[in-house]
């Protein structure tokens, strides 16, 4: 089990910049072939879907990340929020409206996202600085507000639906559970991990060309 | 998945199907119009039995400003019964998600601008 996260804040700018001229970029790993498809198909058909993709240990499958290459500006929707304690009605609608299409997008293409989340405030105080710098949330913005424009991310416990149901649903829960449980521990040291591992990568892909 | 948004149906074991996204919606607009999350315990327990629960409040302090459309999609999408939750092409026809946002913004900044006028020419 492995989970990625999002670049951090800070540093996403600088790797998201280097890749400017690259549409996409490959790391090696593991990763669900299924969701790999769907997701790589929506990135070009979709522009509201931003594609930073997870591994999945048990299927030997040689392709881990994908990167767009854009950057969000703006940072993601837990910045706007950490910055003004609550969004404008206007803003939020914005927002929603946005959230839903790309939503609606999933769910026609029968995969649900299972991660769509903003920590309020009070939540994101209780951890430590650090942590809340490799924590970034799963809603990108890309231009200043009011106009801005939002990405859904990090579909990381994303599933693809059979028969409107999650057929893998024993494995799922086991797994959200886990999450659960050593959620605070995981994803620091695994996020950290999988930071250290996309700055070493896109260099030596970028010399390379 | 982060404790705060869970839907009943993960904290309960129960199958996943896209209503579930929907319920992590109804939250995050909670969360972004308000700042607070509506199901948020001094617990974990606490958390997980207000989610099964299903209890949602609109705190008058914190839902003065907000207008009703807003809370009525909210209530219709924090539903218990997964089945019983608006799907996103639903939500994206609620009157909050349709009304013109752009008109919105432009009686905002006309607003504005009066205001300016009236504090330069007083």
């Amino acid at each position: 089990m492995l989970l990625i996260k999002c670049l951090p804040l800070k540093s996403s700018k600088n790797v998201t910049f280097n890749m400017h001229s690259m549409n996409y970029v490959f790391f090696n790993c593991h990763i669900n072939i299924q969701i790999l498809l769907h997701s790589f198909m929506f990135s070009i058909c979709q522009p509201k879907l931003f594609l930073f993709l997870n591994s999945n240990e048990q299927q030997n499958v040689l392709i881990d990340f994908i990167i767009l290459n854009f950057s969000a500006k703006q940072g993601d929707l837990q910045l706007a929020l950490e910055l003004e304690g609550c969004l404008e009605e206007i803003q939020a609608q914005h927002v929603t409206k946005q959230l839903l299409e790309a939503v609606a997008f999933l769910h026609d293409n029968k995969i649900v996202h299972l991660d769509i989340k903003v920590l309020p405030n009070k939540i994101v105080y209780h951890q430590s600085f650090r942590f809340f710098l490799i924590q970034p949330q799963n809603i990108l913005l890309m231009e200043k507000w009011p106009s801005t424009q939002i990405k859904l991310c990090d579909f990381g416990l994303s599933r693809v639906l059979t028969n409107q149901r999650l057929l893998e649903m024993s494995g799922t829960t086991d797994f959200l559970g886990m999450f659960i449980s050593f959620f605070s521990s995981l994803s620091l040291s695994l996020s950290f991990d999988s930071c250290v591992f996309i700055f070493k990568h896109p260099k030596s892909l970028i010399t390379n060309h | 998945m982060c404790l705060h948004f869970q839907a009943p149906e993960v904290v309960n074991y129960e199958p996943l199907t896209c209503a579930t996204d929907m319920w992590n919606i109804g939250v995050l607009i909670y969360v972004l119009v308000s700042g607070h999350t509506p199901f948020g315990g001094a617990t974990k327990l606490d958390t997980q039995s207000n989610i099964t629960h299903c209890i949602l409040d609109f705190p008058t302090d914190l839902f003065e400003k907000i207008s009703e459309n807003c809370i009525d999609l909210i209530q219709k999408l924090i539903v218990r019964v997964s089945k019983q939750r608006m799907t996103a092409h639903q939500s994206l026809e609620h009157p909050w998600i349709c009304s013109n946002h752009d008109q919105q913004v432009n009686e905002q900044i006309e607003h504005l601008a009066e205001q300016i006028h009236e504090q330069n020419f007083d």
